[in-house]
């Protein structure tokens, strides 16, 4: 039997801001996942509100209040406006490494989608922070693309960005046979003077702004961006991604790491498949295949996600249920994000994440916050103030 | 204005067959659909071509029109046909008492028919359920609905023919006589003059013949499919007993459609499955096919059946309903409706035999005869497509299966769109061009590019962008076709499950949350 004082349940976003920070306050700490959910299919940015009342949101923590007000069931209301900002501020300055994310938390972004839109969004991957509708207008884009590059699709960005927002845009495809954006991701990451070189080919005219698809390695994504500016002379950006997603990886890396570092378990494959929980602790029954395994934790953070999670059975002395019995329903919890289930707070079992959105998603914002709230209350639970 | 010997409303199967019938005999006519062709009760059956077998009991006479056309259609319109046979099974020991009877029927109706043993039929099918008490083997095949109107139009137009889909329509009524159709198209009206309307809307047939000044009673039927994403049967399945819901289980491409239901409706439009109806489909055929109890529900949708006369929804003859207007008091309007997708020719030519005796043309139907597009002389070869369009032996395989003579007539254009379904660029590129698509779910139907597991989450973005590189359209008209697909895939998420459910979820994040695909129309502020 593993023994450790607490056990996060899911990998996403949610569960590893939550693990990071635990384990950061010398708690002993493990996370178990089914697999890699929603975070690694991500675009490479992160909302906190976009639209609001039929409006664009332009700076997102003044929208914030209202947005509580109106929707008390959402997860930010339960998380509250100080802990939110403290979330993205935490972000923002410590997960640092081969990728970062940037932004300035007043004001939101408005970046490039695959789909040739612009969506407002408050942190992106600092190789895409260059891809605003500011910077872009009344400059001359060039949008870079490969031949058989799936789900990238150059022609109808360049074509949006002329129609809708009259931006001078051509695009080019480079005569490549990958097809997949990891794939493409990992050759540039060995071999990008090659491929740059072949833009040489093409008799460019002068462009402002090179627009990438999201595939400029896993960890020298810097380098290669500036090596694509170099040659053309350009300033260059990465557009944001539909799955498969190279920033969404990069994002799953970023995570990941701090946590490995501080010594955090993650196990991919296994399911936890029923919790048991008295005053003194939970004991979780977690399965592969066929090998079964228990786990003895003084608290439990459930962080399974929403598209890709499955049903776990939880109990308390004399309730019996099954949580997330649906994928379209939602868990509740109480300020302190603890599980309510069948009229009951669980005093141990807490909840963060989509598991916990309501109607209204939003990409990761609900993820961070929460993940970071939960952890919080976790550490309060086991340490006091 | 422009005048025409014969306007045809609706572009169904019977009003394509009419088109083409009356085309091959020199008749000039013109099409017209509020959508696209194929967009009602045509492409919303099983796509089951009947042997009969299932009327010979309920309706010898239907059975009987039906076994006739299956062997047609078998040969006029092979390509749109994968020749499955059929497999009647009984599930119950009480059914057995169907047996004899339904024996006797397939006889006299000229169903071609063998009883085999629940053994051979284990043998062919190995995922039916083990304890069936016995099995009758009949010639069903399974048909694309879509690719046969498709070809029906092609025929027409290569015959003068004229068609406008996307285009209401209002028949033009003047002391007692119809004189031909006003249109309406993005906000302009014109006039047609013909000699004849046809009337050949199905379900719809009752409201437009009330346009014309004439009382026609048609009971719109609501039948509901479901489709599964894994095909583990290559004959029709049947359940031998008289006919009921859930009862047949028909292998399409890499899909099985199990269908289906029998309500009566108050109107056609707007008509969507309930999950309650799709438990019962299941539940039903699970006791042919237990494996379907397992399986990933990917869609479900439902069609109005244009019955008419009293009675149930089972028991009233499947027959067709051919008027004359003429008996009401109104010249130059004539309905064809009811019938089925395996009688449609016959219904055709039952119509255009009509239409030519009013108009004193004395040419002979050719259809019987005479091959649709696709299915003339011999396709290319697979090894051909292969090179031509790069893409692997799987799909090249699919496109000569699909389209036949008709894939040699598709541009140059390399690479694989839809994984799931098999889908070349080619074959999006030749829709729009050649087949009459005007948008992504036209080009659904004509290609399959979205049927599959994904439901076209990720081809659909690629197909906006051969909307936008190779045919010129604007981006806006990409992202809009691109959201009306997804609007249609989001209809059903009421009726979807488990991983099904996960995808629709998933594509959903993917276009609204990281596409931004819902603000589409925002323009600088």
């Amino acid at each position: 039997m593993i023994d450790i004082d607490v056990l996060i349940i899911g990998c996403g976003m949610a569960g590893l801001v939550a693990a990071r920070k635990i384990s950061e306050a010398n708690l002993s700490t493990m996370v178990i996942a089914t697999g890699l959910g929603s975070t690694v299919l991500s675009s490479g940015t992160i909302d906190l509100i976009g639209y609001f009342d039929g409006g664009k949101v332009r700076k997102p923590m003044e929208t914030l209040d209202e947005f509580i007000s109106q929707n008390p069931g959402h997860p930010y209301a339960i998380v509250g406006r100080e802990r939110i900002l403290q979330a993205f501020q935490e972000f923002n300055e410590k997960y640092d490494s081969f990728t970062r994310y940037e932004g300035n938390l007043e004001k939101n972004l408005t970046l490039l989608t695959p789909l040739g839109l612009f969506k407002p969004t408050l942190l992106a991957q600092s190789s895409m922070i260059r891809g605003t509708r500011e910077n872009l207008e009344g400059s001359k884009v060039l949008v870079i693309g490969f031949r058989n590059l799936l789900n990238h699709t150059p022609a109808l960005i360049a074509k949006s960005l002329k129609e809708n927002w009259e931006i001078d845009a051509d695009y080019i495809k480079l005569d490549r046979s990958e097809t997949q954006p990891v794939q493409l991701a990992l050759l540039l990451e060995s071999h990008s003077e090659e491929i740059i070189q072949s833009l040489n080919e093409h008799n460019l005219g002068n462009y402002d702004y090179l627009a990438l698809p999201p595939v400029l390695g896993i960890r020298r994504t810097r380098e290669i961006l500036s090596e694509f500016e170099d040659i053309l002379g350009a300033k260059a950006f990465e557009t944001m991604s539909f799955p498969p997603s190279v920033p969404g990886l990069r994002l799953q890396q970023l995570l990941e790491q701090p946590c490995i570092q501080n010594g955090v378990e993650i196990r991919l494959g296994w399911r936890a498949v029923e919790i048991k929980t008295t005053k003194k602790g939970c004991q979780t029954q977690i399965v592969e295949n066929d090998s079964k395994q228990e786990i003895s934790s003084k608290a439990v953070i459930i962080a399974t996600g929403q598209i890709m999670r499955d049903e776990i059975i939880a109990s308390e002395k004399d309730f019996q249920g099954s949580i997330n019995p649906q994928i379209l329903e939602y868990l509740k919890t109480d300020k302190e994000m603890r599980l309510i289930f069948g009229g009951k707070s669980f005093e141990n079992i807490f909840v963060a994440g989509s598991a916990l959105s309501e109607k209204n998603m939003t990409g990761l914002g609900t993820a961070l916050s929460t993940g970071y709230a939960s952890a919080a209350e976790v550490i309060k639970y086991l340490k006091g103030n | 204005m422009s005048k025409f010997d014969v306007i045809i409303i609706g572009g169904g199967v019977v009003g394509s067959g009419v088109l083409r019938d009356l085309s091959l005999r020199g008749v000039h006519t013109l099409l017209v659909d509020r959508g696209d062709l194929a967009s009602e009760a045509t492409g919303k059956n099983h796509g089951l071509l009947h042997s009969g077998a299932r009327y010979v009991v309920s309706d010898p006479e239907s059975a009987l029109e039906c076994a006739e056309e299956n062997i047609i259609l078998k040969k006029i319109a092979k390509h749109t046909i994968e020749d499955t046979g059929g497999l009647f099974v009984a599930t119950e020991e009480r059914n057995l008492e169907y047996l004899d009877p339904f024996l006797k029927g397939c006889s006299k109706c000229k169903v071609e028919n063998k009883e085999i043993t629940v053994e051979e039929a284990l043998e062919r099918e190995p995922f039916l359920n083990p304890n069936i008490k016995a099995a009758v083997w009949v010639n069903d095949a399974s048909i694309d609905p879509f690719l046969l109107v498709v070809s029906n139009v092609l025929s027409a137009l290569r015959n003068g023919a004229e068609v406008l889909t996307y285009t209401s329509v209002k028949p033009i009524v003047e002391n007692g006589a119809v004189l031909g159709v006003e249109t309406f198209r993005n906000g302009k009206s014109e006039k047609h003059f013909s000699e004849i309307v046809v009337n050949a809307t199905g379900a719809w047939a009752g409201k437009v013949a009330e346009q014309a000044g004439v009382k026609l009673e048609i009971r719109p039927n609501k039948g509901t499919l479901v489709v599964l994403n894994n095909r583990v049967t290559n004959h029709v399945i049947n359940n031998l007993r008289p006919p009921s819901d859930g009862d047949i289980i028909v292998p399409h491409y890499s899909t099985m459609i199990l269908g289906t239901t029998s309500t009566y409706v108050e109107k056609p439009d707007g008509i969507l499955p309930e999950k309650e109806e799709i438990k019962k489909i299941v539940r039903e055929c699970e006791k042919m096919l237990p494996i379907v109890a397992d399986s990933r529900i990917i869609r479900a949708f439902c069609g109005a059946r244009p019955l008419f006369g009293k009675g149930s929804g089972r028991v009233v003859t499947r027959g067709m309903l051919l008027v004359d207007h003429k008996v009401d008091g109104v010249e130059g309007f004539v309905t064809i409706t009811g019938g089925k997708l395996t009688t449609y020719r016959l219904m055709a030519e039952k119509a255009s035999d009509l239409v030519c005796e009013k108009l004193g043309v004395r040419a002979k139907c050719r259809t019987a005869e005479e091959p649709l597009p696709g299915s003339e002389g011999t396709p290319p070869s697979a090894e051909e497509i292969q090179n031509r369009f790069q893409v692997n032996t799987l799909t090249s395989n699919e496109i000569v299966n699909k389209y036949g003579t008709i894939s040699s007539e598709m541009p140059q254009k390399p690479g694989l769109i839809c994984e799931c379904s098999l889908v070349s660029r080619a074959e999006i590129i030749h829709s729009f061009e050649k087949l009459l698509a005007k948008n992504l779910r036209d080009v659904k139907k004509r290609t399959r590019l979205g049927m599959g597991t994904c439901q076209g989450q990720f081809c659909i973005h690629r197909a906006a962008e051969v909307m936008v590189e190779d045919l010129n359209f604007s981006a806006k008209e990409a992202l809009n076709s691109l959201a009306e697909f997804l609007d249609e895939q989001w209809k059903i998420a009421h009726i979807l499950e488990g991983d099904q459910l996960r995808q629709l979820m998933f594509a959903r994040v993917m276009f609204e949350i990281v596409g931004n695909i819902r603000h589409r129309s925002e323009k600088r502020d």
